[in-house]
Parts: C-alpha cells; sequence; structure tokens
C-alpha cells in the first residue's frame, strides 16, 4: 500500500490562533481503537488517515471544538512539558488538519468550556502528533478494472 | 450542529418514522399489499409492498433468500411509492425532503443520513435520486419510499435494500460489508478492497469454475460468532459496460441490460436464474483477498498485515452505506485480525484467477 506520512515536525511552527476547530461532522467519520491507533476516514474523499504518537489523544478535542492555544495547553498538561518542539508539532499538526479537510472553524464555540484542561499523566512522554494519509485506496478507484472499463476492454494502466 | 440540535427528543424523531408508518398503511388500503419474505443472515424480513409496483425490480435480486411467508418475521420494511399508490408524503416528510431538495444542508451527511433523524431509536438517510428509507429500531420496521417506481435509479434492483438491510442486520458481530465473496468446499475467501479494485471481476471468474461457487461480488452480511462466515443477500453480479463482457464468454448472454440510463447501460446477471447451482448462500471466511489488476502473466499472493487489510476494507463500507460508523469499524477490526488477508494481483487472463484462489484457501 503506498502511503504518504503528511505531518511530522518539520520544525516550522504556524501561525498561532485563537480560533476553534471543530471535526467536520457530516463529512469526517472516526474511532479510536485499543493498540492506540486512532482511524479517521473523509467520507466525500474516501480518504483513509491513520493517527498515531499523540495525535489519538489530540484528535478528541476537536469534537467538542478547541483552538491551536487550547490545544497546545492542553497537550502541555498531558504531558507536562511546554518546549518547543511541541508547540510547533501541535501547530503543525493542526494545521495539517485544515488542509486535509478534517476540521473546520467552529461558527458557533461553546465559549464555556475550558478545553485545555486536562489531567496530567504521570510517565507519559509527548510524542509528535502524526497523520498518515493513505492514498492507495483512490489509486484503487483510479483503476478500475471492471466499473469504469473503457472502450478498449480491460483496463489499462494510464501513463503518468 | 450545536449541542441544542442533537438534543432533540427521540419522541420527535419517531414522529417522523410514525408519519410514514400511517402513510404505508392507508397506501395499503388503497392499493393492497404484497408480502415477500427474506432470511439473510438468520434475520427473517418480511418486506411489505403497498401494491405490486415495485415488486419485480426489487425482489428480483433476493430471489434465493425468499423464504416461506410463514415464517415470523424478525423485521420488516415497508415499501412504497407516491405514484401507483396515490398516496402522498406526509406533508411534514415531503416538506423536510423539498427542504433537503433545494440545498444540501448541514445535518444531512454524504452518504444520505438525516443526522438528527439518526440518533436513538430512529435512522433516515434521503439519498440517490430521491430515495428515503427510515428505520424504527424499537420496532425493527422500516420504510423504503420513493415518489415513483418508475424513477428507480438503476443500481437499486442490483443491490436492493442495502441502507435498510445495513440498519436491520448490524451489530457488534455481524455487519453488511462491501465485498464479494466466493465459497470452496475446503472454505470461502471475501473480496474486499474499493469500488473498481477487482472485486467483480475476480467473482465473475469464478463463477462457473471447478469447485468454487458466488456468494457475491460487492455486498455480504459478515458474522463473527462462533466462525467468520459471509452471508449472500444479492444474487447479482455486475459489470459496468457492455464492452466489458468480452472477458467472460461464458457468461455473456446470461446477462440483463438492467436499465439504460440515457449514455450507458448496465449489465446485471441474475446468478439464480441461471447458475442456480453456481450460487452459495454462505461460506465460512478462511481468508480476506484484496485483488489489485496489475496486468500481470500470472496471478500473484502476498500476505497482507491485519493493519493493512482493514485499512483496505473499511473505508469503502463506510463510505457507501450511512451505518453505524463506529461499532463498523470495530467490528471491521475484529475481522481483520482474526482472518488472514492476501493481496491478490490479477492478471490479464482471467481465467487464471480460480487457481489462485483455491491456492489461497489452501494455504491460509
Amino acid at each position: 500500500m503506498t502511503t504518504r506520512l503528511i505531518h511530522q515536525y518539520s520544525g516550522q511552527g504556524t501561525e498561532m490562533t485563537t480560533e476553534r476547530y471543530r471535526v467536520n461532522p457530516s463529512n469526517v467519520v472516526f474511532d479510536t481503537f485499543e493498540d492506540g491507533e486512532a482511524a479517521v476516514i473523509n467520507l466525500v474523499t474516501g480518504t483513509y488517515y491513520s493517527l498515531t504518537g499523540s495525535a489519538p489523544v489530540l484528535w478528541p478535542r476537536f469534537v467538542e471544538g478547541i483552538s491551536s492555544d487550547e490545544l497546545i495547553a492542553f497537550a502541555s498538561n498531558i504531558y507536562n512539558t511546554t518546549n518547543r518542539s511541541l508547540v510547533a508539532s501541535v501547530e503543525a499538526f493542526v494545521a495539517e488538519l485544515v488542509r486535509e479537510g478534517l476540521i473546520e472553524v467552529d461558527n458557533n464555540p461553546m465559549l464555556t468550556s475550558d478545553a485545555s484542561a486536562a489531567p496530567e499523566v504521570a510517565g507519559a512522554t509527548f510524542v509528535e502528533p502524526k497523520v498518515e494519509r493513505f492514498d492507495d485506496l483512490q489509486e484503487l478507484i483510479l483503476l478500475d478494472p471492471v466499473h469504469d472499463v473503457s472502450d478498449l476492454g480491460w483496463p489499462h494502466a494510464q501513463v503518468s | 450542529m450545536n449541542q441544542a440540535d442533537h438534543d432533540v427528543a427521540d419522541g420527535d424523531r419517531l414522529a417522523l418514522v410514525d408519519l410514514l408508518d400511517r402513510a404505508f398503511d392507508d397506501a395499503v388500503v388503497r392499493v393492497g399489499e404484497v408480502v415477500r419474505t427474506v432470511r439473510i443472515a438468520n434475520e427473517v424480513i418480511a418486506i411489505r409492498f403497498a401494491g405490486g409496483a415495485l415488486v419485480p425490480a426489487l425482489m428480483r435480486a433476493l430471489g434465493p433468500v425468499v423464504v416461506a411467508p410463514e415464517i415470523p418475521p424478525t423485521a420488516t420494511i415497508d415499501v412504497w411509492d407516491t405514484v401507483s399508490t396515490g398516496r402522498p408524503l406526509p406533508l411534514l416528510v415531503r416538506d423536510l425532503l423539498r427542504a433537503h431538495d433545494a440545498a444540501w444542508l448541514g445535518d444531512r451527511g454524504p452518504r444520505g443520513e438525516l443526522q438528527q433523524y439518526s440518533v436513538g431509536s430512529v435512522r433516515a438517510a434521503y439519498y440517490g435520486p430521491g430515495l428515503l428509507s427510515t428505520f424504527n429500531r424499537s420496532k425493527r420496521r422500516g420504510t423504503f419510499w420513493i415518489n415513483d417506481h418508475g424513477a428507480l435509479p438503476w443500481y437499486e434492483p442490483g443491490s436492493p435494500f442495502r441502507v435498510l438491510f445495513d440498519w436491520i442486520l448490524g451489530g457488534p458481530t455481524r455487519h453488511l460489508v462491501h465485498a464479494g465473496a466466493i465459497h470452496s468446499s475446503s472454505g470461502g475467501v471475501l473480496l474486499g478492497g474499493a469500488g473498481g479494485s477487482g472485486k467483480s471481476t475476480t467473482a465473475l471468474a469464478c463463477l462457473g469454475a471447478p469447485d468454487l461457487r458466488y456468494v457475491s461480488d460487492d455486498y455480504v452480511t459478515i458474522g463473527l460468532e462462533p466462525e467468520p462466515v459471509a452471508w449472500n443477500m444479492y444474487a447479482t453480479a455486475k459489470v459496468k459496460s457492455p464492452a466489458d463482457l468480452g472477458r467472460f464468454p461464458r457468461l455473456r448472454d446470461h446477462f440483463t441490460a438492467l436499465d439504460i440510463d440515457g449514455e450507458a447501460e448496465h449489465p446485471v446477471l441474475f446468478v439464480h436464474e441461471h447458475l442456480r447451482s453456481s450460487l452459495a448462500g454462505s461460506t465460512p471466511l478462511r481468508a480476506l483477498v484484496f485483488p489489485r489488476y496489475l496486468a500481470l502473466d500470472e496471478c500473484t499472493i502476498d500476505a497482507v498485515q491485519p493493519d493493512i487489510a482493514f485499512k483496505l476494507l473499511a473505508p469503502s463500507t463506510i463510505q457507501q452505506v450511512p451505518t453505524d460508523t463506529a461499532a463498523a469499524m470495530q467490528f471491521m477490526r475484529s475481522l481483520t485480525t482474526r482472518v488472514p488477508a492476501f493481496r491478490l494481483g490479477l492478471p490479464r487472463d482471467v481465467e487464471l484467477i480460480p487457481a489462485a484462489i483455491h491456492r489461497i484457501i489452501a494455504n491460509a
């Protein structure tokens, strides 16, 4: 399967924002498994995203809505650290989710909630959030032996 | 959608299905009732039609799973259309659908699910060219409605009621899955992957091959207990275009051009009508197979890790049916950890595929 790792800490942070973001509930479904992976599927594109590292811990905060600043505070509380690596990688994580259409600006935020509040987890070590997109599924759709057969009959791989 | 929207009382949602129940009963008074009972994965479903207009199109693919009407049903589906029965939709439902026709409202998911009506006891979806499916989980009573029986989309007769079947059949250890299946005397394989990955090609190549029987090419119900098994739902095999039939000369004459939607025919083979002995009602799953066309001289078989199998299997099922997503993901996670998975590289010569399926079953 062809995969593309679309976010790892690059050392280049993005501009911080107080805008809150939420999961786009109409187009995105997700679940978290016992092995710690969070699976996210964009229903419009059929693209599958695997969230690993600290991403499965951070991702659920977007269900209620959270800003980048609040997410950084949340992660700092969880992992008991405020180092630059955490800040930069969480910012990049948020930016990547926005780019992929998995979260959107929350136009009706619940301002009373303290989204950054989090219990400290003893011994938890921050691991940068990773978003891995599986493009192979899209390739399968594009190369369609039966359903999109052309006048040539049996399909021919397109020359890129 | 904010929290207040989510807090709509269950009774408000039940009002929708109650209105539809009464409208169906009224339609039956007008034109009579036709009942067909099917058994899928040990679930007995009474399909009650108001009048007979939709019976031929929607029951043809279900022929092999029809059972005697005396068997008590565990769920019902009420089927009706307005044009043939003369019964319009209830006003509130009509206006709800008109609003959704006018604009893609925020609470309507890409699978057609009406999210405010898909919580608690009720499931509702408005999808395709005006198909409405609702389900009362408490009463296990569903509704399938379309305005005009003559406007049924071409694909619906090939896999009818799949939205409602998913709601009826879905559970922790059983689920509708977008996959084909092939049976042999040594067990069977599930054919998974996104639309167009090669499921139909593989299933059709195995249709009529020695010691292989056809279960499905695109939708099956899978149970996990006591062992993973795939049940037949629809006795159909589908290809996109008549041009594709050239690769299956043995089967070409059995296909029916189900409909013409203005540009392309959609050939469908009703397997039980021509090759009944080649059809299997279920199969114990020995392997998950993910076909992929590679234009090879021979088939290739490679083991696939469970997490990759899950990624190949889950998205298309979840994308195609407004299912309970979390339950579907957990179900397919369990399935892919219990059954070994393989990638099947498809060759140019489809006649090579049955032997590869036998090899996979033998080595699973």
